[in-house]
């Protein structure tokens, strides 16, 4: 009795995590005392080396909670949480095996053996590197098939600015357009509008993953704006590498963070210079030093096949370690990703679970959300209200208009008011044939609500 | 939201003013021409070639011969070994209207033991390339009136060049 209260006392502690986020998810379950979920989740995060999931994992065995109670397994999962000191200093599980007869205890060492073997934090990290390749590696990228050249702003022509330079970051959408844009450094504000607006503009054609049609996201790309051009330099690029480099190695996970996505910058400004070093492993070095930023974009890249080989399992470790650590790009990746079910399980419960996660601090997840709430083909999952609530949160400047004006005429729809639907899918309309993309997709969600009828699609 | 890495990427600004000079939309322009070939357009050329695997290649289309004059550039046929497994991807960038670029693809890879056959024919301003029995035809905004090779030897192998 006293070690079972001691245990309530111990998921207590647990469930109070904020912090975990997929383990917030099987804690969920667990309250809810949908114990089969809560285990798979439990042990899905337990595997990608979440010490907190193996303890549970541990008290599921103890207590015969979905699975055969049985103390062994719960001592040899709880004794592999201790991989984590406080854990250890809690010492449960030292507990439990000194009431073990000699015997039970000569299993148990095998079993905690075993599960060390597998588990252990270092078996792990390694488990999760990525099969480094070259930049030419066997992968398919996205083909563009339009491209707009974004105008020199005639202000700072005025000023006899002799160029800049902007970064930008966005989705890719199953129709081979772009969402969900970033303008994440300019020189100057007004190189960063007009990137926008010719970014806006490009077409790719749709990526098919087993012949579906799917979304790519956080894909980057570097404007280099000029008046005139003055040498293009191998030498010099490779000499301010070699310097980043030799920071990045004796500096701590930002400057090895810095350094990896420098050289995945180069070739969108370089095209033709052969880089030395892989940003993957860079990434790698970052994340595991706790860098929850370099743990998003090696999963990102390690989804894509970008500079390493593909690997769902791999990438999911990365991106979970990611969302956990309150990346919301990781969270976004992973809920379109679960929704989609191209590269990962699908599983909308989990989409929506890493969306709402996503949608607290992220405003093209806070679009996607209410998009989704709108046009979810089934009506359990759908949620106008609810939909046209978040949308009241993103300002009228949101950089991708398009989308915005598409949710916002889907919200209005699912809620009846089609006066409204039709009134911002007209302004989607509007902004549609402004940007030269197809129209198709806009005029077929119009028509709908013109008949009084709103709008289903899966993702 | 994600914190995106901003030291390297702002100290680059004042170094790329220096070394930038990837036309983006306009050409490679980082191998140096070791050698050039300017076919005229209005002949209707088929060239004969071939490439070793894991290499790229741009051909210029230009409105005349010299590829340095402002506003010459046209559009560009680029071979390169991107997305590919066993061969080559080819594609047709033009621009369609000003500071706007359409890129057009053939269909299937070139494998890398392949000769290619590249034949260029125009209809007015309608330019149609056959590729080894696949064909594109794009209308660009200006004529084109050469095409031209900015190659180095040690990605193609130019076999035949006909001109009728």
């Amino acid at each position: 009795m006293k070690h079972y209260i001691y245990f309530l006392a111990s998921i207590f502690f647990l469930f109070t995590k904020n912090s975990y986020a997929d383990f917030d998810l099987a804690n969920t379950y667990y309250a809810a005392g949908n114990f089969e979920k809560a285990y798979k989740e439990y042990m899905e995060s337990a595997q990608y080396g979440d010490n907190d999931a193996q303890q549970n994992i541990g008290v599921m065995y103890y207590r015969g909670e979905y699975i055969p109670k049985n103390k062994i397994t719960a001592y040899a999962w709880m004794t592999l949480a201790t991989q984590n000191q406080g854990y250890k200093d809690k010492g449960l599980n030292i507990k439990i095996y000194n009431k073990f007869t000699e015997a039970e205890k000569k299993i148990a060492d095998v079993e905690y053996k075993v599960l060390l073997e597998n588990f252990n934090n270092e078996a792990i990290q390694n488990k999760l590197i990525p099969n480094f390749v070259g930049q030419i590696g066997n992968t398919k990228r996205q083909r563009i098939i339009k491209m707009v050249k974004p105008e020199f702003p005639k202000e700072l022509l005025r000023k006899r600015t002799l160029g800049g330079t902007v970064d930008a970051a966005f989705t890719v959408d199953k129709y081979g357009l772009t969402r969900d844009q970033i303008i994440y450094s300019a020189s100057d504000p007004l190189f960063g509008v007009e990137a926008l607006n010719a970014l806006r503009k490009f077409q790719y054609e749709p990526l098919l993953v087993n012949g579906k049609p799917v979304d790519v996201n956080g894909v980057k790309m570097r404007y280099n704006f000029k008046l005139t051009d003055v040498g293009y330099s191998d030498e010099k690029i490779a000499k301010y590498i070699d310097e980043a480099r030799e920071k990045a190695s004796a500096g701590n996970s930002e400057d090895k963070l810095n350094f990896a996505y420098l050289l995945e910058t180069v070739p969108s400004f370089a095209k033709d210079y052969k880089l030395v070093d892989n940003p993957n492993e860079w990434y790698v070095n970052s994340a595991n030093l706790g860098n929850y930023s370099a743990s998003y974009f090696l999963g990102r890249n390690i989804l894509y096949g970008n500079m390493c080989t593909s690997d769902s399992a791999k990438s999911m470790g990365w991106l979970l370690k990611a969302a956990k650590g309150g990346i919301t790009d990781a969270q976004y990746l992973l809920a379109i990703e679960s929704f989609s079910g191209a590269r990962f399980e699908k599983n909308d419960e989990k989409g929506f679970y890493w969306l709402k996660k996503a949608a607290e601090a992220n405003k093209f997840a806070k679009v996607k959300y209410a998009w989704i709430l709108s046009t979810h083909p089934e009506a359990g999952y759908r949620n106008g209200k609810l939909a046209q609530e978040l949308l009241q949160a993103v300002e009228d400047t949101h950089t991708d208009k398009l989308s915005l004006y598409q949710a916002r005429a889907a919200s209005a729809a699912e809620t009846g008011d089609f006066k409204n639907a039709i009134k911002w899918q007209k302004k989607a309309l509007e902004d549609a044939k402004d940007l030269e993309i197809p129209l198709t997709q806009v005029e077929q969600q119009l028509n709908s609500y013109v008949n009084n009828s709103p709008w289903r699609e899966t993702i | 939201m994600i914190i995106y890495p901003f030291k390297y990427l702002g100290a680059m600004l004042g170094l790329l003013l220096v070394i930038a000079t990837q036309h983006t939309f306009c050409s490679s322009g980082t191998e140096p021409a070791l050698e050039k070939i300017t076919i005229p357009l209005s002949t209707e050329p088929e060239f004969t070639f071939t490439m070793p695997m894991k290499s790229r290649v741009n051909l210029f289309l230009l409105r005349n011969k010299n590829i340095e004059a402002k506003n010459s550039f046209i559009g560009r046929i680029t071979i390169t070994d991107e997305n590919c497994a066993s061969g080559h991807q080819v594609s047709i960038t033009y621009e369609k209207k000003p500071d706007e670029y359409l890129t057009a693809y053939f269909p299937k890879e070139i494998p890398w033991d392949k000769t290619y056959k590249l034949k260029i024919s125009r209809d007015s301003k309608t330019l149609k390339f056959d590729l080894n029995g696949e064909t594109i035809s794009v209308t660009p905004y200006h004529y084109a009136k050469v095409i031209h090779f900015l190659n180095n030897p040690e990605f193609i192998r130019i076999i035949n060049i006909e001109q009728r």
